[in-house]
C-alpha cells in the first residue's frame, strides 16, 4: 500500500472519516490501528519487527529513566541501558542490510569462496523506524524529553503511518506533544494538506517516475548510448529523486496536516543552493538533522580540532551514504559529498581568516538574496555540476559503471548523434519511443513537469505557496486542485506498460 | 447557512465538478470502437434494440459472432436474436450479459458456443476481457463482471508482468476505464466525437468477406485444453439455472473451423460429454455429419467461416430453432420488423460493396489465384452443372469457356497479365436453367514470384519478382496473435526494408501487387512470408578470468536465450557448450585447458508459437588461456 497506490487512498478516506468522526480519546487508538494495517499490508509478519521494536525500545525507556533518577551511579548505568537500547535498534538494521555485504566483503579480503547471498526480506522503513527510536532513547537519555510512558502513544509515535515506511525522521520530542491534542477537522490545515499531497502526487507520479523511465532505459545498457544521452539520463535522475523523495515527503506532510499534525519540511529547493553545505541542509533535512544530532555531533561535531572536524564530516558523510545501501557507490557518493563540504569548510575557514572574523553567512534563509546574481549563478552552477558528479555513483550503484558513464561523456560525447537520433524518432511522430516513453506525448509531459516544478521551487524561495494557496482565491485554488488531479490521473506512471512506480526511498 | 452546511455545500460542488470532469475525459480518453465495423464493440448495439424484441440470445467468443448471423435467421425464419459476443468471451462474461439480456428481452433461447468452455484467454486476458466489460452500462452487473474478472486477471497478469495492477486497481480500471486509457498516445480530433451511433445492423454477427487459401491460415493457439476449464464449470451450471428459472431453452453448439479440423475430436467429446451432464442439447456443426462447408466458406484468418459459411451455418441453425425448439417468427410491431427488414438489406448490401454477394445465382467471388482467374458463384437451386462465358475486356464478344463446370467455382487459367476479363455464369439444370447470371470483370495480374522477408541485423528486407504490369505494390503485414493483415505500406519497387519492427517479435507479410483500371484496383496476392527481426549480436569482449575463458557481449533485446559456441583449435568445428539466459551479457567457459586456443561465437534465439527464431552468427573471437 504505497501513497501513490488506490489501495491507499481508499484507506485514508476512511481513515480521515473515523478520525473526524471519533471523540477524541478515540483518536490515538483509531490512528494506532490504522498504522498497524498500513505497514501489515506491505506484509503481516513483518509487522512483527515494528511491535517488537517497539515495546523493546518502550520498556528499556522507561527504565532508563527510572535509573536516571537513582542518586548513586544511576546515570552511568542509565548510559549502559541507553547504549545498550541503540545497539539493540541498531542490530536489525546491520543484519538486514548489510549481512550480504559484510559476507562479500569478508570473503573477498579473507578469500574464502563466497556461498550464495542470503534473500533476506527486509522490514520496510527499517532504518526510518530505527532512526525514530535511537533519537527517542537519546533524547529521554539526554533529558531533553521526557519519558513516554504511554504506550498507545509510543507506539503511534513509532508506527504513525504518514512517516513509518520513509520517514521523515520526526523527533519524538516534536511528534508526542501533538497526541496529545484532540484533533478538530480544520478546513485550512485540509487546505494545506490536500494541496501538499496532490503537489507530491504529481512530483512522483508524473515527474519522477516518468523521469525514471527513460533513466531506467538509458542505464540497463549504458553501454549502448552516447556520452551526452547518459548526460541527459543523470541530469534526469536528479529530477527524478529529487521530485520523488520530495514528493513522497510532500504527501506524508499532507497527509498528516489532513489529520491535524504537522511535520517539518523536509526539503527546500535543494538545487538552488549555493553552496554544498546548503544543499545538505535543504535536502532531506529529517536525516541530516539526525545526522548531526546522534553522529556528527557525538563524535566532536566542530568544537574540535580543524583537522578532526574534517574527519568528522567526513565519517557522517561515508555512514550516510553506507546507509544508502551497501554498495561501493553509494560510499563513494557519501565520500565525495563528504570531501565537497570539507572543501568548503576550508574555503570559509580561509574566509574567515582574511575577512576580519566576519563569517560567511549561509544561514538558509538570508543567502538566496544575497550577493550578485552572476555570483550566485555561478555558485549555483558549481554546487549543481558536483552534486550531479555525486548522484552518477548513487544511481549506478557499482563504481565500475559509475566510472564507465564518466568515461564515456568525456570521451565519446558524441552530441550531435544524440541529436540526430532524438530528431528521427521525433519525425516519426506520437507512438514512437524515445527512451522509453513517447517522443510526443512523454517528451512533453515531462518538459512541462520539469519546468513547473522549477517555477513552483523558484517562487517557493520567498513565499510558502502552500499556505498562499490554502488562504488565496477559491477559484485559483480550485483550479490548480483540479489541475493536478488530472495531471495526476492522465499523465501519472500507473497502470499496464509502467515499470514499478514504488518510491525510491522506500528501498533505503 | 451555517459554516458546516456550506462547508459541505462546497465539498459537494467540488465534487460534482471533479465528476463532470472526469466523465468527460473518460468520454474522450475511450477507444471508439465502431458498433458494425468492429468485432469488440458489438455488445454496445444491444442496448438499443427495443424492449422485448429479440427471442434469441448468442453467447460466445469470437467462434460465435463469426459463424452465425442473426440477420440471416430472421430472414429466413422470421426468428430475431443478438449475439452478445465479444472475442476470447470467457463464461462469466456470457453470464452476466445473459443477466443484462434479461433485463431488458424476454428471452426463449439461449445459444452458446463451446470454445470458451474449455479455453481460457491467458495473456491476451487483460486485452479482451477490457472488450467485454467496457461494452455494459454502468450496472451491477458490471461492477459484478468487473471484479470477478480482477480477482482472476491480476494475480495472472503478475506472472507476466510484475508491475501489473492489484485487484483493486484492476478492478478500479474497469470500472473507470480513465485509469486504464489514460495513457493512450494516439489521441485525435475523432476522440472529441463523444458520443456515436450503437445500432448494430449485424445484430452481433460478425462476417468476414475474405475466403480462406491454406497459406494464409495459422493456429497460433495449440489445442491441448482438454478439460471444461473452472470458469466454465462455475458460471455454465449458473446460466443453466438461470434458464430454467426463465423458462428459457439453452443449446450448447460448436461451430466450424477450418483450422482446426483433426485436431479436436477430443474436444468436441469432453464438451459433448459435458453437455449432456448438463442435460443441454449439444449440435455439432464442426463434425463431419454435420459438415457440408467448402474450403471458400471458411475466412483466411483463424479458420472461421466467412459469410458464405455464416450463411450455411445460419440456415441450419435456424431449421434447429424453428422446429426443435419450436421457435416461431418472432411477434414485433410494424415499427420493428421495419428496421429488421432494412437490416436484412442492409446486410446483403454490405455484402455486395465487398464484392461477396450471397444471393443465390450470382457470382459470388472473381480474384486473381494462383496464376488464374478464380470465379465462384451462389449455388442455383437444384443445379450442379453450369456454363461459364467469358470476354476479353468490358464490351467484347462472349465465348463460351466451358459447358460442364461441376460445384460453383471455376479457374480459369487461360489468362494474360494486364488483360481484363468478363465472366457470367448460366446453369444448365434446375428451376433457374438458361437464366445468365450478371457479369463481373476482373483483371488478371501475375503473382509476385519469389516473394522472401529476410531479417538483417533487426530490420526486415522483403523482397520479391516484378510483375511487369503491376502500378504499386501493397505491403500487408500482421504480428502473430493479429487477426488481419493491415495495409501497411505502398511501394513501387521490388523490394522493401521494413525499420519499425521490434526485435523479437513474429511478422507475417504478403504482397499484393496492384493495377489500376477506371477508379478500380485488381490484386494479386503472394502467399504469406513470415520473419523474426533479431540483432546480430556482437562480442566485444574476451578475457581469461580465474582459469576460465570470459566473453562478453553487448545487451541483445527481446530474445530468449543465447547459444555459445566453442571450437579448440585441436577441434575441426564449434560445438554448442551453453545454453543461457538472453538478459546476460557475458560468460565464463571453465571448461578450458592451459595452453589451447580457443574460439567463441553466439547467436541469440527467440521461438514464437512454431517458429524458431535464430539470429545470425556473432563474430568470432580467440583467447588462449595461461593459468
Amino acid at each position: 500500500m504505497t501513497f501513490n497506490s488506490l489501495c491507499f487512498f481508499i484507506f485514508f478516506a476512511i481513515t480521515i472519516c473515523l478520525f473526524f468522526l471519533l471523540p477524541g480519546r478515540l483518536q490515538n487508538p483509531l490512528l494506532l490501528l490504522s498504522s498497524y494495517v498500513f505497514y501489515a499490508a506491505f506484509d503481516i509478519w513483518l509487522s512483527l519487527y515494528l511491535i517488537i521494536a517497539t515495546f523493546i525500545i518502550y520498556v528499556i525507556a522507561i527504565y532508563m529513566d527510572i535509573l536516571k533518577d537513582r542518586v548513586v551511579g544511576g546515570t552511568s548505568r542509565a548510559k549502559i541501558w541507553m547504549g545498550l537500547g541503540v545497539s539493540l535498534c541498531l542490530l536489525p538494521l546491520l543484519l538486514y542490510k548489510y549481512t550480504n555485504f559484510i559476507s562479500s566483503l569478508l570473503a573477498k579480503i579473507i578469500g574464502y569462496e563466497e556461498k550464495k547471498q542470503l534473500n533476506i526480506l527486509v522490514p520496510l522503513g527499517i532504518s526510518f523506524i530505527t532512526f525514530s527510536l535511537v533519537s527517542y532513547l537519546v533524547d529521554v537519555y539526554r533529558g531533553k524529553i521526557n519519558v513516554e510512558r504511554n504506550i498507545l502513544k509510543f507506539a503511534l509515535f513509532v508506527s504513525f503511518f504518514p512517516k513509518v515506511v520513509q520517514g521523515p525522521i520526526e523527533k519524538a520530542g516534536d511528534i508526542l506533544p501533538q497526541f496529545d491534542e484532540v484533533h478538530h477537522f480544520n478546513i485550512q490545515r485540509f487546505r494545506e494538506g490536500m494541496i501538499m499531497t496532490l503537489y507530491g502526487l504529481f512530483m512522483k507520479m508524473v515527474v519522477a517516475d516518468t523521469a525514471g523511465i527513460v533513466v531506467d532505459t538509458i542505464f540497463k545498457s549504458l553501454s549502448d548510448y552516447s556520452g551526452a544521452t547518459i548526460l541527459i539520463a543523470i541530469l534526469l535522475f536528479m529530477i527524478q529523486i529529487y521530485c520523488d523523495f520530495a514528493g513522497y515527503s510532500l504527501i506524508a506532510a499532507g497527509t498528516a496536516c489532513i489529520l491535524g499534525f504537522e511535520f517539518k519540511r523536509n526539503f527546500r529547493q535543494p538545487y538552488m543552493s549555493l553552496s554544498v553545505t546548503e544543499f545538505w541542509k535543504r535536502w532531506h533535512i529529517s536525516l541530516n538533522r539526525w545526522l548531526t544530532d546522534y553522529l556528527y555531533i557525538p563524535l566532536g561535531g566542530s568544537h574540535c580540532s580543524k583537522a578532526r572536524h574534517k574527519i568528522n564530516i567526513l565519517v557522517t558523510f561515508l555512514l550516510s551514504g553506507l546507509w544508502h545501501g551497501a554498495a561501493g557507490g553509494y560510499i563513494v557518493w557519501g565520500f565525495l559529498n563528504g570531501v565537497y563540504v570539507i572543501v568548503e569548510a576550508t574555503f570559509k575557514e580561509l574566509f574567515y581568516a582574511t575577512n576580519n572574523n566576519k563569517l560567511l553567512k549561509d544561514d538558509l534563509d538570508a543567502v538566496p538574496i544575497q550577493g550578485r546574481i552572476i555570483t550566485q549563478l555561478f555558485r549555483r552552477i558549481i554546487v549543481f555540476v558536483s552534486v550531479m558528479f555525486s548522484w552518477i555513483f548513487f544511481r549506478a550503484q557499482k563504481c565500475h559503471i559509475a566510472i564507465m558513464a564518466i568515461k564515456r561523456i568525456f570521451t565519446d560525447f558524441n552530441i550531435k548523434g544524440c541529436l540526430v537520433y532524438v530528431k528521427e524518432r521525433m519525425m516519426s511522430g506520437a507512438g514512437t519511443t524515445l527512451y522509453g516513453i513517447d517522443v510526443v506525448y512523454g517528451v512533453s509531459v515531462l518538459l512541462i513537469g520539469i519546468l513547473i516544478i522549477c517555477i513552483v521551487d523558484i517562487i517557493s524561495v520567498k513565499r510558502d505557496l502552500v499556505v498562499v494557496l490554502s488562504n488565496g482565491n477559491r477559484a485559483i485554488r480550485w483550479t490548480i486542485c483540479y489541475v493536478l488531479i488530472f495531471a495526476i490521473i492522465l499523465f501519472g506512471v500507473y497502470g499496464y506498460g509502467y515499470n514499478s512506480s514504488d518510491f525510491i526511498y522506500a528501498a533505503f | 447557512m451555517n459554516n458546516r452546511l456550506r462547508l459541505i455545500f462546497h465539498f459537494l460542488v467540488f465534487f460534482f465538478i471533479f465528476c463532470a470532469i472526469f466523465t468527460l475525459l473518460t468520454l474522450i480518453y475511450i477507444p471508439k470502437r465502431d458498433c458494425e465495423n468492429s468485432q469488440v464493440a458489438q455488445v454496445e448495439g444491444f442496448y438499443e434494440e427495443p424492449e422485448n424484441t429479440i427471442d434469441v440470445l448468442f453467447l460466445g467468443s469470437c467462434n460465435m459472432y463469426s459463424s452465425v448471423s442473426p440477420v440471416l435467421i430472421y430472414e429466413k425464419y422470421g426468428i430475431t436474436g443478438y449475439a452478445m459476443c465479444c472475442p476470447d468471451q470467457e463464461m462469466s462474461t456470457s453470464y452476466y450479459y445473459l443477466k443484462e439480456a434479461l433485463k431488458r428481452q424476454n428471452i426463449k433461447v439461449v445459444v452458446i458456443e463451446s470454445l470458451f468452455l474449455t479455453n481460457t484467454n491467458g495473456k491476451n486476458r487483460e486485452r479482451y476481457n477490457r472488450f467485454a466489460v467496457d461494452s455494459l452500462p454502468f450496472s451491477f452487473n458490471k461492477m459484478a463482471l468487473a471484479w470477478d474478472i480482477s480477482e482472476r486477471e491480476a494475480p495472472l497478469m503478475k506472472q507476466y508482468d510484475p508491475s501489473a495492477p492489484d485487484t483493486l486497481t484492476t478492478f478500479a480500471g474497469y470500472l473507470f476505464p480513465l485509469f486504464r486509457y489514460h495513457s493512450r498516445t494516439d489521441l485525435s480530433t475523432d476522440d472529441l466525437e463523444l458520443f456515436h451511433d450503437k445500432f448494430n445492423f449485424y445484430k452481433g454477427g460478425f462476417p468476414q468477406y475474405n475466403y480462406t487459401t491454406n497459406d494464409g491460415l495459422y493456429w497460433d493457439k495449440v489445442f491441448n485444453g482438454d478439460v471444461i476449464n473452472e470458469v466454465s464449470l462455475k458460471y455454465v451450471p449458473m446460466i443453466k439455472q438461470i434458464c430454467d428459472d426463465n423458462s428459457i431453452q439453452m443449446i450448447i453448439i460448436k461451430s466450424p473451423n477450418y483450422a482446426r479440423w483433426g485436431y479436436d475430436d477430443e474436444h468436441t467429446k469432453i464438451v459433448r460429454d459435458y453437455a449432456n451432464a448438463l442435460g443441454v442439447p449439444f449440435i455439432d456443426f464442426h463434425s463431419a455429419e454435420n459438415n457440408n462447408f467448402e474450403e471458400w466458406d471458411y475466412g483466411y484468418e483463424t479458420g472461421r467461416l466467412n459469410v458464405y459459411g455464416v450463411q450455411k451455418l445460419s440456415e441450419k441453425l435456424g431449421l434447429y430453432l424453428s422446429t426443435t425448439c419450436g421457435l416461431g417468427p418472432t411477434n414485433l410491431s410494424s415499427n420493428d420488423r421495419a428496421v429488421w427488414d432494412a437490416c436484412v438489406e442492409k446486410y446483403y448490401q454490405v455484402a455486395e460493396d465487398n464484392n461477396c454477394s450471397i444471393t443465390p445465382g450470382q457470382i459470388a467471388q472473381i480474384c486473381n489465384r494462383d496464376g488464374a482467374i478464380f470465379i465462384r458463384w451462389n449455388k442455383y437451386e437444384d443445379c450442379s452443372d453450369y456454363q461459364i462465358y467469358r470476354c476479353e475486356g468490358k464490351n467484347g464478344e462472349f465465348d463460351l469457356l466451358t459447358d460442364k463446370a461441376d460445384g460453383v467455382f471455376y479457374l480459369d487459367e487461360d489468362v494474360i497479365s494486364g488483360q481484363g476479363y468478363s465472366y457470367y455464369v448460366v446453369p444448365n439444370e434446375g428451376i433457374h436453367s438458361g437464366e445468365s447470371s450478371k457479369i463481373d470483370y476482373y483483371v488478371y495480374l501475375d503473382m509476385p514470384k519469389n516473394f522472401q522477408v529476410v531479417n538483417e541485423d533487426g530490420v526486415l528486407h522483403l523482397y520479391w519478382g516484378s510483375v511487369k504490369e503491376a502500378h504499386t505494390y501493397s505491403i500487408r503485414r500482421r504480428t502473430a496473435g493479429d487477426f488481419n493483415f493491415e495495409r501497411y505500406d505502398t511501394t513501387t519497387k521490388c523490394d522493401y526494408p521494413n525499420y519499425k519492427v521490434n526485435n523479437g517479435v513474429l511478422y507475417y507479410y504478403r504482397i499484393a501487387a496492384k493495377y489500376e483500371e477506371d477508379g478500380n484496383t485488381y490484386y494479386s496476392m503472394t502467399s504469406v512470408a513470415r520473419a523474426m527481426p533479431q540483432n546480430d549480436p556482437v562480442i566485444i569482449g574476451v578475457s581469461s578470468s580465474d582459469g576460465g575463458a570470459a566473453i562478453e557481449w553487448n545487451k541483445v533485446e527481446g530474445q530468449s536465450e543465447i547459444q555459445i559456441f566453442r571450437q579448440a583449435e585441436n577441434e575441426e568445428s564449434f560445438q554448442l557448450i551453453d545454453t543461457i539466459d538472453a538478459d546476460s551479457t557475458s560468460y565464463t567457459d571453465n571448461q578450458v585447458q592451459d595452453g589451447i586456443q580457443y574460439f567463441y561465437k553466439i547467436v541469440t534465439l527467440k521461438n514464437a508459437y512454431d517458429f524458431e527464431g535464430i539470429s545470425k552468427e556473432s563474430n568470432t573471437v580467440g583467447i588462449r588461456v595461461v593459468e
